[in-house]
């Protein structure tokens, strides 16, 4: 089936994975999570504030039974913190499936290549399945694949930042030397960005601020939806060759002249 | 007895189980929440076995959102 996304052997409809922050509420994250038809949504582990626990669980508006959880590492700074993250993770929601991202610099919140491989050998030496969120850089994610991690996850842009694929090449090259699932992770702006992603030939697009920043994030997760959709099918179906020069699409014989 | 919880000094009169002072903060444990003592997790099914001593680190954790 190839409109499948496989990630550590379990089979997903939706090639859209869709964070759970920065919405306006609740009701706006669940019903752009339906509408957009995503299977795998994102989580933070924090502290319960014990100061105040009245607070809302966001995992009372995840449907569960059409939903997996993808606990993330966000925030942290070294493998250590990371790992602990995810061990932490996996009891408090038994999966262990999860996106690790070890944070290398504040501004620009790119990774820290170098705790990454670290936090994802132990992860993976631990029976996670996990999902890194990396930079474009095949040979980083020739060395995340070769250590067993379930899919590489590179940057197109930095995180919410919208500025879309700035690096096509890097992603095609990725794409090329990377058998397992090569899923977008952060920079996507729009539902054009989905698409040229898409149509690269990426597995997969994981995006949150994206929809959840939009003026309304629940019409931009069906726009992402149907984007990430036609990226895909374009993907498949093959795009023609770009050429300088026109090529008539109706016969040049039989034209009527006077 | 002084336990360091989620990043905040606590005193307790008498020595407690992990699940006695998650009842007493009133958090529920069966609801997406996990537990890590001097940064090691705690297994659910250790909770309430588990005496907490003079000085440890308690870190109780949740999913939120996040992207």
């Amino acid at each position: 089936m190839s409109n499948s996304l496989i990630i550590a052997g379990k089979s997903y409809e939706s090639r859209l994975l869709l964070g759970t922050g920065k919405y306006p509420d609740f009701k706006a994250m669940r019903s752009a999570h339906d509408i957009s038809g995503t299977q795998i949504v994102t989580v933070a582990i924090r502290r319960v504030d014990l100061a105040d626990r009245s607070t809302d669980s966001l995992l009372a508006h995840i449907d569960r039974d059409k939903i997996d959880l993808l606990p993330n590492t966000a925030g942290c700074y070294t493998a250590k913190d990371a790992v602990l993250t995810c061990e932490l993770a996996r009891e408090a929601l038994g999966t262990n499936l999860v996106k690790l991202e070890v944070i290398g610099d504040e501004k620009t919140l790119y990774p820290d290549n170098e705790e990454l491989l670290v936090a994802a050998r132990e992860l993976v030496s631990q029976d996670f399945k996990v999902l890194p969120y990396t930079g474009d850089d095949v040979v980083l994610c020739k060395k995340l694949e070769d250590m067993g991690c379930a899919a590489v996850m590179p940057l197109a842009a930095p995180i919410g930042s919208g500025l879309g694929i700035r690096n096509p090449y890097n992603l095609r090259i990725i794409l090329e030397q990377i058998s397992i699932p090569v899923i977008v992770d952060a920079g996507v702006g729009t539902a054009s960005d989905a698409a040229v992603a898409m149509e690269l030939g990426c597995d997969g697009l994981l995006m949150n601020t994206a929809v959840a920043c939009a003026k309304d994030p629940v019409k931009m997760a069906n726009a992402m939806r149907k984007a990430v959709d036609a990226g895909r099918l374009a993907f498949e179906a093959g795009r023609i060759e770009r050429k300088l020069y026109a090529t008539a699409s109706s016969p040049l014989e039989g034209v009527v002249r006077q | 007895m002084r336990v360091t919880i989620n990043g905040n000094k606590h005193t307790f009169e008498r020595p407690l189980t992990i699940s006695e002072v998650l009842t007493m903060l009133q958090i529920a444990q069966d609801k997406g929440v996990a537990v890590a003592r001097n940064y090691s997790v705690v297994s659910k099914t250790m909770l309430n076995q588990t005496y907490l001593d003079d000085g440890d680190n308690l870190d109780i954790i949740t999913a939120t959102a996040g992207g």
